[in-house]
């Protein structure tokens, strides 16, 4: 928080959400501007899910993950060209980051599989869909 | 569709703006969200960013104040400043899945004021894209 300033967002993918939305917890006020007429950017497409280390679902399901575990697998694959703090940052705050999507914004994450590159199981998604993609998968 | 095709991107991404549309219309003095506005360049000054400018509807504006900048990346960089071509000219005929915003906006605004960039090389290529869609 500075001063009471509007802190400014610019994009409003996945990454511009989340920051808008920390902002605004943090008690801070926020003008998000987006280039294009919708939101979401490239975070609205089909994916496997969000990986996280250490979550609630992980543990419901019995997967000894942390967020070490998830750090080394990262360091693993980026050999020589990790850059520590940052990688440190993705992987410690992904099972916060899962939960804070699930818990906040109500998000089913509770499936984990496990994905290529990864040790444990940790990429997590959930059961519910849109009713329009159900509706849309059933006639074909 | 194949059985492991899923949503979750999108919910998760949808849950985040429904949720600010709500804050937005319930305190629009708390937050606001301005769309079809193209950020040009950061305003920096005396070496510290402290606002925007931006286009929309023909003309410029500003919006000042500490930037969060979250403008993606620039796999669909096929613009005349090309960050795709600069990096990886060798990939920049390959189709992409990035939507026609990724032009790498936010990271040459940096560079415009002598920031710097890491892994700009570091451009994705998979081999299970739908292509010609």
């Amino acid at each position: 928080m500075v001063d009471g300033q509007t802190v400014i967002v610019v994009g409003g993918g996945l990454a511009g959400l989340s920051a808008a939305h920390t902002i605004l917890e943090r008690g801070g006020r926020v003008v998000l501007l987006d280039k294009c007429a919708f939101l979401g950017g490239n975070s609205t497409k089909a994916t496997s899910g969000i990986n996280g280390a250490g979550t609630r679902a992980q543990a419901k399901l019995g997967i000894p993950d942390t967020s070490e575990i998830f750090f080394q697998d990262s360091a693993k694959s980026a050999r020589s060209e990790l850059i520590p703090e940052l990688t440190r940052v993705l992987t410690y705050e992904s099972g916060s980051a899962v939960e804070w999507v699930s818990d906040k914004f109500g998000v089913d994450l509770s499936l984990v599989s496990r994905l290529g590159g990864h040790s444990q199981p940790r990429t997590h998604r959930g059961k519910e869909q849109f009713p329009g993609v159900r509706v849309l998968r059933e006639r074909v | 569709m194949t059985q492991n095709t899923n949503l979750i991107q999108m919910t998760i991404t949808m849950a985040l703006m429904i949720k600010l549309e709500d804050i937005c219309k319930a305190s629009p003095d708390r937050a606001q969200v301005i769309s079809k506005a193209n950020v040009k360049a950061l305003v920096y000054e005396n070496g510290a960013v402290i606002g925007v400018e931006y286009e929309k509807g023909g003309s410029r504006h500003k919006a000042m104040g500490p930037v969060v900048l979250a403008t993606g990346g620039y796999a669909a960089d096929f613009t005349p400043d090309s960050l795709l071509k600069k990096y990886r000219p060798e990939i920049y005929d390959l189709p992409t899945t990035n939507g026609d915003h990724c032009t790498g906006d936010g990271i040459k605004m940096v560079l415009a004021i002598g920031g710097n960039t890491i892994h700009m090389d570091k451009v994705q290529v998979h081999p299970t894209g739908l292509v010609g869609t």
